[in-house]
């Protein structure tokens, strides 16, 4: 459904991706991991128009993303859930998640209900500032903002970073259970194991460039890989 | 005594918490110092004075229409001037709205003259409370009261409409707010609306209060700021709490200052702000 | 118009061209080579003009003074004076957004005003400060202003050089290295507030000998001379036609804005009387709206900045 055909991007002059290309299809969890400074933010900021793009192609569902704005996305059934400032801290749980719902007319109150089935946490604390909330449940209402309007494909952007342990295979259970509603996923995972262990597919990032791409469980077995890029 | 100046600086600082709220609103979203925004209170209250006074209409049109005019006016700098020179580094956006202030002073000064203007002619007694403790005019319990009623018709915009969240949600993460979906672009329009009719309200409730001239603006920019700063950039709820502040402090400061030295203790309180917490009491990190 | 009328009009208007493009030079190194955003100027003006005054009288029942310093020491001891209120302004601010350090700047120039006007025994209040003593008076007869002008060349020439010797410096490297990406060079371990609040003070420095010269050429100051919105515009409308960051365009731009300037004044001269407070607010408006339309369409002014000695953080 998503397809990034040979794109070039990065910051005004500053190209930090070379010429990549990768796809992700209906109901797949696909994962980019590699180093640091590897470029694999700047791709999905890429998609959601938040970089600048010098060359290639983003197509979604024949439709091309690299001539759609930002606040159009959602619209089209992206969603993303960036890695840093991902909710507003000044309002409350239930304000984040309203956002969520900006782009729609009808009432969404059942959505609302579903994203509290899925982080029951955040029920006590719909009415509490989202910056006050621990890094966990900050990560939660990212999610849930980015869920409410049912989108087809979600973007995450280092979905575990900075959280505790217990948090970090909470939240990727999560993300199988999300899938498992008929959401296809791309995500950027600083876990590389955890993360491809759960994907259908990845992605190994370097330098701004694609080094390898296999299923999940092929690029863990993959030694080259292991060796050079599987740290954690 | 004391309580008489208390009373004269919750006046003032409600007149400057409602031009705050304006300015707060345009650093929080827009991210820059509207250096004009004095002057557009200043133009709020002589366009009512065209209505009202010149045109004979009744004081509530007079009021409506100025606040209109004026909010069209912001969004008119907007579109010519700043929409364009935001791109370009932050110092250039703030030297032309400090040109924006000096042409609409100017005009100001052009088409009605330095003299001072009033809105009404007649002398008004004063209410006399508790024994000469205190004396309120029937004008400042009226701009008491309209000013009570923008606060709460500002909050209940802010909390509980789409638009207001969608300020609120833009004034913490642009990015963000964008991701969701929310047009950026029309909520900045919605700002310098907002901001325009607030601050109009501002200008004409100073001019009900004392009198019209072409600096009145001008001469309430630097406690604007301090309002805004010590509330905290980006909040409006601040903003509103620092205009007491400002306008308290600076009434009651004369009982150890000379009087021609009050705009000197709004410039004091916004430094020691500074200094001591620049994000402001409800502000964010700066 | 004879001759002689005419060049003894040139001459005045050169004088004052000379005594903007100095406050230029110092806008200069504040914004175009530190980035800062100072609209205060009229303010460090006012402290220049008032402690040139003040030191170099003698004593006068309606002011301080009586310390009858020399011409010179007059001018430096005003330019350090702007200096110290540049560097207790510049601490809280400078390491704040630029847009507090403006409001900061505002605010310390209505200050100044409210002190010159309201501390009678130190300025004579709004009567203002006159017979202020022009340096060698009396000598070169009818051809003085001539010898100011020179006067006022050297002063321009010196801080011209000052400020080229110092933008091309190691300190001025590190500066415009500041602007350009100030984390870049926080990472490198450098004190970046440190670096502008001495622009910022340099700045000032000039700014106060510019002050102090109007005040020796007009002999008289007062609260009433300081327009400060017009002074403080009007050096903002030079340094960017000029270009920012470039000092031979403060000094073009200087020219080109005075003689705009006063052209506007000749054209609503010759207005009959009654239109002279609505003839002021035209050339005002005009004057702004001619910078609005500079900046929409050519904010880098005449002259780009200098290929000076690499920008870049080439010192690591």
């Amino acid at each position: 459904m998503l397809r990034i055909n040979d794109i070039y991007a990065g910051y005004g002059e500053i190209e930090i991706i070379h010429g990549i290309s990768l796809k992700v299809e209906q109901g797949e969890i696909v994962s980019i991991v590699g180093p640091n400074g590897s470029g694999k933010s700047t791709l999905l900021k890429s998609i959601f128009s938040l970089v600048d793009i010098m060359g290639g192609e983003i197509n979604y569902l024949d439709s091309d993303l690299t001539a759609t704005a930002t606040d159009q996305m959602i619209k089209k059934g992206l969603s993303f859930v960036p890695q840093t400032d991902n909710i507003f801290p000044t309002l409350t749980v239930e304000e984040n998640l309203e956002l969520g719902a900006y782009v729609s007319k009808k009432n969404l109150s059942d959505r609302f209900d579903l994203i509290y089935n899925l982080f029951p946490p955040l029920v006590e604390k719909r009415k509490k500032k989202a910056g006050t909330l621990s890094g966990g449940q900050r990560q939660m209402v990212a999610f849930g903002r980015a869920l409410v309007m049912e989108p087809k494909l979600l973007l995450l952007d280092e979905p575990t970073a900075g959280l505790a342990p217990m948090f970090i295979d909470l939240i990727l259970e999560k993300v199988e259970e999300i899938n498992r509603t008929g959401v296809s996923i791309l995500m950027v995972e600083q876990n590389a194991k955890k993360a491809l262990a759960m994907s259908d597919r990845g992605y190994v990032l370097a330098a701004g460039e694609k080094k390898y791409e296999d299923s999940g469980q092929g690029l863990l077995e993959n030694e080259e890989v292991a060796q050079l890029f599987l740290g954690g | 005594m004391v309580l008489q100046l208390f009373l004269n600086g919750v006046i003032l600082g409600s007149i400057i918490a409602l031009g705050a709220i304006g300015l707060s609103l345009i650093y929080g979203i827009l991210k820059f110092g509207h250096f004009a925004h004095g002057d557009l209170m200043t133009l709020g209250a002589y366009f009512a004075f065209l209505f009202k006074v010149q045109l004979g209409l009744p004081f509530w049109l007079a009021f409506v229409l100025a606040a209109a005019l004026t909010a069209g006016t912001a969004i008119l700098l907007n579109l010519i001037l700043y929409r364009h020179l935001k791109k370009r580094d932050s110092v250039i956006v703030m030297i032309s709205s400090v040109g924006a202030a000096l042409i609409i002073r100017n005009l100001v000064l052009l088409f009605w003259g330095p003299q001072n203007q009033f809105y009404v002619k007649a002398i008004q007694m004063p209410l006399v409370l508790g024994d000469g403790l205190l004396r309120i005019k029937e004008n400042q319990i009226i701009i008491l009261v309209l000013a009570l009623a923008l606060v709460i018709a500002v909050h209940l915009f802010l909390s509980k409409t789409k638009m207001g969240k969608a300020m609120r949600a833009m004034s913490d993460n642009i990015d963000l707010a964008q991701i969701t979906g929310i047009n950026t672009e029309r909520v900045i329009i919605w700002t310098w609306a907002m901001s325009g009719v607030l601050t109009a309200a501002a200008g004409i409730l100073l001019a009900f209060d004392t009198h019209l001239t072409p600096v009145m603006g001008w001469n309430l920019l630097l406690p604007l700021f301090a309002a805004a700063i010590l509330g905290g950039i980006g909040s409006p709820y601040g903003a509103m709490f620092g205009g007491l502040v400002i306008g308290i402090s600076q009434e009651m400061s004369t009982l150890i200052i000379s009087a021609a030295y009050k705009p000197a203790v709004a410039f004091t309180i916004m430094i020691l702000m500074l200094i001591i917490r620049p994000s402001g009491l409800m502000g964010k990190k700066v | 118009m004879t001759f002689a009328g005419v060049f003894s009009y040139l001459v005045f208007f050169l004088i004052f061209v000379g005594i903007y493009a100095i406050m230029t030079l110092g806008l200069n190194i504040q914004r175009g080579f530190a980035g800062l955003f100072n609209i205060g100027i009229a303010g460090f003006w006012a402290v220049g003009a008032y402690t040139s005054a003040i030191m170099t009288k003698g004593p006068s029942p309606d002011h301080l003074g009586g310390f009858g310093m020399p011409f010179i020491v007059g001018l430096l001891v005003a330019g350090l004076i702007s200096a110290l209120v540049a560097f207790l302004v510049g601490i809280p601010t400078i390491r704040l957004r630029e847009d507090y350090l403006g409001i900061a700047t505002i605010g310390i120039a209505e200050i100044i005003r409210l002190v010159i006007k309201n501390e009678a025994w130190l300025t004579n209040g709004v009567r203002g400060i006159s017979a202020i003593p022009k340096p060698l008076a009396g000598s070169f007869g009818s051809n003085y202003n001539l010898f100011f002008l020179m006067l006022v060349v050297l002063t321009i020439a010196f801080f011209y050089y000052l400020s080229e010797k110092g933008i091309n410096s190691p300190w001025g490297r590190v500066l415009r290295a500041i602007r350009e990406d100030e984390e870049v060079v926080k990472a490198v371990g450098k004190n970046v507030v440190r670096y502008r609040l001495e622009a910022f003070v340099l700045g000032a420095f000039i700014m106060g000998v510019g002050g102090a010269l109007y005040a020796h050429f007009t002999s008289f100051i007062s609260p009433a001379a300081f327009r400060p919105m017009q002074a403080t515009f009007l050096v903002w409308i030079m340094l960017i036609i000029g270009g920012s960051a470039n000092n031979f365009g403060s000094i073009v731009g200087a020219f080109l804005t005075w003689g705009i300037w006063t052209g506007t004044e000749f054209l609503t001269g010759m207005l009959p009387a009654a239109y002279t407070t609505q003839a002021a607010a035209v050339r005002v408006i005009l004057i702004g709206v001619f910078l609005e339309i500079i900046l929409l369409n050519r904010p880098e002014g005449l002259f780009s900045e200098k290929k000076y000695s690499s920008a870049s953080t080439a010192d690591n």
